[in-house]
């Protein structure tokens, strides 16, 4: 792959799970999502209001905006959680592959992967009463399990790979050799176990909104949205159509991307 | 020597399961430490007075410390007894169990549509393999949230299709109502298909596949004796995953197709802050996970001859 | 084999794999004179003494029967307590048990299968309603001498309680003239003992034993069946011999199922009102206008005793802010908006036409000057709130309209979701400063209502405020009195509701009529004042 190819590649991603989300929510802020306007309530899509507007009259698309920009905005962050925890965990369990680190953290990862995921972060959110954030925090937290799997093995198998040897037998410290030259090879498939999961992360929230946990009202969410939008779907069906475009939309473009790092690692160091 | 050595690593994983499985009790035990403020109080709710609350306080141990605690709550776990409901004092443990078998009976008969699904689309496409589209488009659902999928699909079908999942029958177990249990199937399907379609050109472009045509194999042996019997292992793995998927998934579709399940159950615990039972879920989940894995990982040395060496 | 022939035979078998998921399923078999009712929440426990939401209550109230009941004009009626009498100044009261009544059979009596109901099983009634942990021991262990010891644990039976041939004797601790009207909601049922004696996993889950219109056949969490009690006292209007009530949640599904009729009557929640109306229902409608989708089917509207309101913690949030929130909130707007049509404003805490009752009017009341005046006489005041707001009667959206008119005169709100029971959690232990929360009165007098929602012996449930105010007990210590006439003192009535407005425990939002749909052709439809559609009166073509 080239390396502008990759250097676009990074910049598309940091785009998408960093900037996006902000610009979605200051979108929304700016079209205000939160004012109710009884006398229209329920109005059809027109020209002023693309979307239409909901059962108090508020704008639907200054909530979609804002709701796509707080749940791609959560679901990142627990990526990137779950993506460091996944790195630093699954790397400490690699390098020091049959020793005791490596034991602790495997049986801690073969945990989390035997007990259902989904119902942990429920169960977890149903104690805590987190909130939005919080409960992408839990979801962070449970879901470094699988990319860590592959940091782990990524690890392990560099820490026989000739150019490893070759650095150590040259001298090079154990840090500097874990930081430069196994790090960057072993982040990019826990990288995109991790991207995968993004549409996931966004409809998790669908089934935490069902259970009546996560995100506090009026703050929307593409999940609270779209459940609030199927029980009219005769009577107002836009309240239900613009959240699922969004979602189907958020969830396309997060696979794209993974599918492209997934072309981006070097055919050499593909399991 | 060889029934020797599988005997051993049965022995062995069992023994991890074990471990696994203490490590479930210590999670859900921290988990529930972790409530804030007074769990009795918070779970006895409108009319309670406060010495319901303290013999309540009794009744979870939260008068006794941590420790003494954490060993009456494996002991009673090993029993099988994880106490009682909040909500109305019903026993813990046979609740789950009659609410769960119902889930997993409609899990059950999802993930075996899915591998029905996926193993005959991929059978199409090896003997027409101008049908190779198809697994493109099959693979399709993945890109979606696996929930929203499943949520769709119910609610249009409620709505556009409602002579299809009468709940008339619903209160029986077995055949557990089929349109649930098509509508949580998709996503499993596409999964499977995608990964077992990769999995097969894999092999396809291996050295005894090769040798195999060489020798003249028709296509139907080649579909049983050069794929299907080589990735048996993967097919049985990739059912395991895709259970706990589908349970958690099937929790939300029981919600909306309003069948007496785990779904249901779980809604009214979380909603009534009901400890015990929350607790028992987590526990008894874990335990069902963890023999599942057990289970599948004792049948790989039957099903892949190179692992048991 | 052939290529060709595998590609068949795979097709056939995924033709027939289509074919048996899209096939019909065969039709409910639709015995003669059969209704099912499509309801909103799972149906977990039918023994009346779990039973705390309305929604169970509605099932459970089928099977089982009231001491008393009310009539359709909402006055006092005998039920299964035949007539009643009482000394002069109403402390003894006489409650002369029904003759020729039977219990359900079941196994729990004995060889006879079955057996008449007595003065014992009234006692045993009463006595389990005030016993420790009955929710519904608030109504009557405050009222009934030694139902308190009784509840502690300190006595071992209800010294105020007796039998006595056929008639129970109750002794109240204070006058009580409308002791009776505390009874009229089926919560308080009569229930034989041997029924309840069979435990807890058995009774109200797998068995209910009453003396009403219709025998329990099954309960599942999502169905519930009965059959028409042959046996019933009562002479009745209606038809039904099989009634089934089938829980689906989901409020779009549920309208789905009435359409594809599969369920024949449902209640019309308020987010639904727009789907099927064709113009939103007015305070005086009887019945709504549906569009023309739903030609087949029939809406009609049920007044009924309830209070949707913004609650205030009374000692926590000062008088100025309380008052001046009660007149900037625009109740005529939250109701149309929040209930479709069916909902009727009212600055007030009592149900309207209660008894001849008539509140003050909201153009009295209401007015964003006088909101801000109260607001400008105490600078000092804190202008934010926080509200607790819950999963059910659209509360969030309340709240939200709230956040919005409080802002306009400067008041900031934050809005805090949690479960039902836990907003309930946090008023009780004063940890809140607003809730969002609706009475449905089980009380079905304009006195009771105020005394047992209002008084302080009434903290902390259901006087779920703390309220406490010399002025108003001293008001209603001369409601207790009884009338000549036996009636309601109106003007009296109305001072204490319009003092207790003033004081603005709570900012009274509006009440909300039920509404049912159903199949063309069904008659006989009506609500009582209780929220509970008698099925025993549904008349089917």
């Amino acid at each position: 792959m080239k390396r502008s190819h990759f250097i676009a590649l990074v910049a598309a991603s940091i785009a998408f799970l960093v900037m996006l989300p902000i610009a979605l929510c200051l979108c929304g802020h700016a079209l205000d999502p939160m004012t109710p306007n009884p006398n229209l309530a329920s109005a059809a899509p027109n020209f002023q209001q693309w979307a239409g507007r909901d059962e108090l009259g508020r704008s639907v698309l200054a909530r979609v905006s804002l709701a796509a920009g707080l749940s791609l905005g959560a679901a990142s962050f627990a990526l990137l959680l779950a993506l460091s925890l996944a790195m630093l965990l699954g790397g400490l369990a690699g390098w020091y592959h049959g020793q005791w680190p490596d034991r602790l953290i495997s049986w801690v990862i073969a945990l989390l992967h035997t007990i259902p995921f989904f119902l942990l972060v429920v169960v977890a959110a149903a104690i805590w009463r987190p909130g939005l954030f919080g409960a992408f925090l839990i979801v962070g937290l449970f879901v470094w399990a699988a990319p860590a799997r592959l940091a782990r093995a990524e690890f392990l198998r560099l820490r026989r790979a000739p150019h490893v040897t070759a650095a150590r037998a040259m001298g090079f410290p154990a840090s500097t050799i874990f930081l430069r030259q196994t790090l960057p090879v072993a982040f990019l498939p826990a990288f995109t176990a991790v991207l995968i999961l993004t549409p996931e992360l966004i409809g998790l929230d669908v089934g935490l909104g069902f259970f009546g946990l996560g995100a506090q009202p009026p703050t929307p969410t593409l999940g609270r949205l779209l459940y609030a939008g199927l029980s009219s779907l005769n009577s107002a069906p836009w309240l239900a159509v613009a959240p699922c475009a969004i979602v189907i939309a958020l969830s396309v473009t997060a696979f794209g991307l993974a599918r492209l790092w997934a072309k981006s690692i070097p055919t050499s160091t593909r399991a | 020597m060889k029934a020797k050595a599988v005997r051993n690593m049965m022995l062995r994983h069992a023994a991890y399961s074990a471990s696994l499985l203490l490590g479930a009790l210590l999670l859900a035990q921290f988990l529930f430490e972790s409530v804030p403020g007074d769990p009795a109080r918070r779970a006895l709710g409108p009319y309670a007075s406060q010495e319901s609350v303290i013999r309540l306080r009794h009744e979870m141990g939260l008068d006794r410390p941590l420790v003494e605690r954490l060993a009456a709550n494996i002991r009673s776990a090993l029993r099988f007894d994880f106490g009682h409901s909040i909500i109305d004092g019903r026993a813990v443990a046979p609740e789950i169990g009659e609410k769960f078998t119902r889930t997993f009976t409609l899990g059950f008969q999802a993930v075996t549509i899915a591998v029905a699904i996926s193993l005959l689309l991929l059978a199409v496409i090896h003997f027409q393999p101008r049908a190779a589209f198809l697994l493109q488009l099959a693979g399709a659902p993945v890109i979606l949230p696996s929930f929203l999928s499943a949520v769709l699909v119910a609610i249009g079908a409620a709505l556009w299709l409602p002579a299809m999942f009468g709940s008339s029958g619903s209160s029986r177990v077995f055949p557990a109502p089929l349109l649930p249990s098509l509508v949580a199937a998709i996503y499993p399907a596409s999964v499977l298909a995608t990964s077992l379609g990769a999995r097969w050109s894999a092999l396809r472009s291996a050295p005894h596949y090769r040798s195999a045509r060489a020798f003249g194999l028709s296509r139907i042996q080649l579909l049983f004796r050069a794929l299907l019997a080589p990735s048996a292992p993967t097919v049985l793995a990739l059912i395991v995953s895709q259970l706990s998927v589908v349970v958690f998934a099937l929790l939300v579709i029981e919600i909306i197709f309003s069948l007496p399940g785990a779904g249901t159950l779980m809604l009214a615990s979380i909603q009534a802050n009901d400890y015990p039972m929350l607790q028992g879920v987590l526990i008894i989940n874990a335990f069902v996970f963890i023999t599942l894995h057990f289970l599948s990982e004792s049948l790989y040395p039957i099903l892949d001859p190179r692992v048991a060496k | 084999m052939k290529k060709q022939t595998v590609v068949i035979l795979l097709g056939l078998v995924v033709a027939a794999v289509v074919y048996f998921a899209l096939r019909k399923q065969p039709a409910q078999v639709v015995a003669d004179k059969s209704l099912v009712i499509g309801v909103e929440n799972d149906v977990v426990n039918l023994d009346p003494l779990k039973i705390v939401d309305n929604f169970t209550l509605r099932v459970a109230a089928q099977v089982c029967e009231g001491m008393v009941t009310l009539d359709k004009k909402n006055q006092l009626a005998p039920c299964l307590i035949e007539s009643w009498s009482a000394n002069t100044d109403s402390t003894e009261w006489r409650l002369n048990v029904r003759k020729g009544v039977k219990f359900h059979p079941n196994a729990c009596f004995g060889k006879t299968g079955s057996r008449e109901m007595t003065a014992e099983d009234v006692a045993y009634s009463l006595r389990r309603i005030v016993s420790k942990g009955s929710p519904s021991a608030f109504a009557l262990a405050g009222v009934i001498e030694g139902a308190a010891d009784y509840q502690s644990g300190k006595a071992p039976d209800v010294s105020g309680i007796h039998v006595d041939g056929l008639s129970v004797t109750v002794k109240l601790i204070k006058p009580d003239p409308s002791f009776l009207y505390r009874l009229t909601s089926p919560w308080f049922a009569v229930v034989p003992k041997e029924a309840v004696d069979l435990g807890p996993d058995v009774f109200g889950r797998t068995t209910l034993i009453g003396t009403g219109p219709f025998k329990l056949v099954s309960r599942q969490d999502n169905e519930v069946r009965m059959v028409r009690n042959p046996d019933y006292w009562k002479k009745t209007a209606g038809n039904i011999e099989n009634l089934s009530f089938r829980v689906l949640k989901n409020d779009a599904i549920r309208l789905a199922e009435l359409r594809g009729e599969k369920i024949d009557l449902m209640r019309l929640p308020d987010s639904l009102v727009n789907e099927v109306a064709a113009a939103k229902p007015t305070s005086t409608d009887t019945t709504i206008q549906l569009n023309p989708a739903f030609g087949g089917f029939t809406a009609t509207v049920h007044p009924v005793f309830n209070s949707y309101f913004l609650g205030f913690n009374y000692q926590a949030v000062p008088r100025a802010l309380r008052r001046a929130v009660s007149k900037a909130v625009r109740r005529a707007e939250i109701s149309t908006t929040i209930t479709g049509g069916l909902g009727t404003p009212s600055v007030g805490p009592l149900p309207i036409g209660l008894r001849g009752y008539a509140p003050a009017s909201i153009t009295e009341w209401e007015s964003a000057e006088a909101a801000k005046a109260e607001l400008a006489a105490a600078p000092d005041v804190s202008r934010t709130l926080e509200i607790l707001v819950h999963e059910k009667d659209s509360s969030e959206q309340v709240a939200e309209l709230i956040q919005s008119e409080l802002a306009a005169i400067g008041i900031t709100v934050k809005i805090t979701k949690l479960d039902f029971n836990g907003v309930i959690d946090k008023v009780l232990k004063n940890q809140e400063q607003c809730f969002m929360l609706s009475f449905e009165y089980v009380f079905s007098t304009p006195e009771l209502i105020l005394s047992g929602f209002f008084s302080p012996e009434a903290i902390p449930v259901p006087n779920l405020f703390g309220f406490k105010d010399e002025h108003f007990d001293s008001l209603l210590t001369e409601l207790a009195k009884p009338m000549s006439d036996g009636k309601p003192n109106l003007p009296l009535i109305r001072q204490t509701e319009d003092y207790l407005i003033g004081e603005a425990p709570a900012v009274f939002l509006y009440q909300k009529r039920s509404a049912v749909l159903a199949r063309k052709g069904i008659t006989g439809i009506w609500i009582s004042g209780n929220n509970i559609l008698p099925c025993d009166d549904i008349v089917l073509p």
